[in-house]
């Protein structure tokens, strides 16, 4: 069933995480990501941003508080991981591949998504490739193409650019707007960038250690242009952003086991 | 002035060179042994290097050893095959379930563990004293490394991510097995199978050397010529033996970087030192 407008695709309601070692991830943490909006979490090295997106996958068990996912986003997730965990004994379209297989979807019928999906994210000639043949631009733009090969409800970013140079960063960041704009899924989206955070969200939730401390809304609609991200205006959200950010972090180190990221 | 960086041989020639130089050095002092050491009388114990060269002109010493190198060669490719498939199943049986880990690896350590010599009067009961058993004494030393590294590969081929995305993809546990662990472990089964093709080779030798009604094996031969103190065709016999196990190992590592080095790239398929 299709999440009316009133039903998130995501909910966190007062989630605590404390891990087996005590460390305490998460502390309270309430938020909602809604179909057809891009909400990422930006924060500091440790501050819990990975832990909230693992319990949002369903990764982890919360220790208190509830997840909820719509049915439909709860059939249909999309996840793309730091590294962009190909497996490497198969090709490109192979690992596109890769989920609708494990669901059962006839050969011809995931080849066809699985080329389609390539070609969405400029891959259409690499599909016979192998994962080590492949640049790390190439590599996590097969992993996008992975995720969102059955057209999700819902997909889930975990610091997908974190480890590519800028200049890849920056054109991933460009197909990735595109691609959202086009299919409008819903998204949480994982970063330590603000500036990647106010180009590709609708919102952006401040993160401090193991807590949403703000959250700015975006206010410019999709699809983006690339040059958005050097304007003025732009300029002085990711500003605002940072500044809140910095608010949030200066607890950071109190305590030194709050939101460490697992 | 352009400084020019000193030459230096092309790999092969120096490996080549280095081989020649290690026979010619070996050779040398093998013959000083026999002619000058040993003398005359005692000459039978080292003959020199010429005379077991020799042997391998004498069709009536060549052929049965041959013949014997062939049986032996069966029974090794037996054992590995047999233990190939038994470790395999035996290492992922233990990846899939931490009870059946804990109930059945303490006897995977003990068949590499305890010595076969211990172990050669039940094979023999249980087995007869012919060719089976020595299949079976070429299972048990060979299987250790095929489970071990199977287990190995199984265990820690694929990363946590990978596993992940098999969970959020709600893949069986069949699908986990077949899709990820087993495909993540085949560079690591590929060592594990170098080193049990090369052991599989003793395993049938020592097999032989024990279990001798039958067809003779090579080392059921090794026997004869130790007992008849024919030292020169015992060597040719023992330097077939170790070109046959040369053969074997060089034989899977290549069939390794072939398979590891195309599928997987790196370890196995580009050696560099």
């Amino acid at each position: 069933m299709p999440a009316g407008p009133s039903t998130p695709a995501l909910a966190l309601r007062h989630v605590t995480k404390v891990f087996e070692d005590g460390t305490r991830a998460l502390e309270d943490v309430s938020f909602t990501v809604d179909p057809g909006e891009l909400v990422s979490l930006v924060g500091p090295s440790g501050c819990g941003k990975t832990t909230a997106l693992r319990i949002a996958a369903g990764l982890e068990t919360p220790t208190d508080g509830d997840v909820e996912r719509s049915a439909a986003a709860s059939a249909n997730l999309g996840f793309v991981f730091q590294d962009a965990t190909l497996l490497e004994w198969r090709t490109a379209r192979s690992n596109v591949e890769l989920l609708p297989e494990l669901r059962g979807v006839p050969a011809a019928e995931r080849r066809a998504r699985a080329e389609a999906a390539l070609a969405s994210v400029g891959l259409s000639d690499a599909g016979a490739k192998r994962p080590r043949q492949l640049s790390g631009g190439m590599r996590m733009r097969v992993s996008i193409a992975r995720a969102l090969v059955s057209e999700p409800e819902l997909a889930l970013f975990d610091e997908p650019f974190g480890a590519l140079d800028e200049l890849t960063r920056l054109s991933l960041q460009v197909l990735l707007q595109d691609l959202f704009a086009a299919a409008r899924f819903a998204a949480l989206f994982i970063t330590h960038s603000v500036a990647e955070a106010v180009y590709l969200s609708d919102r952006v939730l401040v993160m401090g250690p193991g807590r949403i401390a703000d959250e700015v809304v975006v206010p410019w609609a999709h699809p983006r242009a690339p040059e958005l991200r050097y304007t003025a205006e732009f300029a002085a959200l990711v500003g605002e952003v940072s500044g809140r950010l910095e608010s949030a972090g200066a607890s950071i180190g109190d305590d030194p086991r709050a939101g460490v990221t697992r | 002035m352009t400084a020019r960086a000193p030459r230096r041989l092309p790999e092969w020639v120096a490996s080549v060179a280095s081989g020649v130089v290690a026979v010619v050095v070996l050779g040398g002092i093998w013959t000083y042994v026999s002619l000058v050491l040993l003398g005359p009388v005692r000459r039978f114990l080292l003959p020199p290097p010429w005379e077991v060269v020799a042997t391998l002109g004498r069709p009536s010493v060549m052929q049965p050893m041959l013949e014997a190198l062939g049986r032996t060669t069966m029974v090794s490719l037996a054992g590995l095959a047999i233990a190939v498939a038994l470790g395999a199943a035996w290492a992922i049986a233990m990846s899939q379930s931490r009870w059946v880990e804990r109930v059945i690896y303490p006897y995977a350590v003990i068949l590499q563990t305890v010595p076969i010599l211990a172990l050669t009067p039940l094979i023999g009961v249980w087995f007869g004293y012919g060719i089976p058993a020595r299949v079976v004494v070429a299972v048990i030393i060979a299987i250790f490394p095929v489970i071990s590294m199977t287990f190995f590969g199984l265990t820690s081929g694929p990363s946590p991510a990978a596993h992940d995305l098999f969970t959020l993809a709600r893949a069986t546990r069949w699908q986990r097995l077949t899709r990820l662990e087993l495909p993540a472990a085949v560079p690591s089964m590929f060592t594990g199978l170098r080193s049990a093709a090369g052991l599989s080779v003793i395993g049938a030798i020592v097999g032989d050397f024990f279990f001798q009604q039958g067809a003779v094996g090579i080392g059921g031969l090794l026997r004869v010529y130790t007992l008849r103190l024919d030292m020169a065709v015992l060597l040719t016999a023992v330097g077939l033996t170790a070109l046959f196990g040369v053969v074997v190992f060089t034989v899977f590592g290549v069939a390794e970087r072939l398979v590891v080095g195309h599928f997987y790239g790196a370890p196995g398929g580009g050696r560099r030192r």
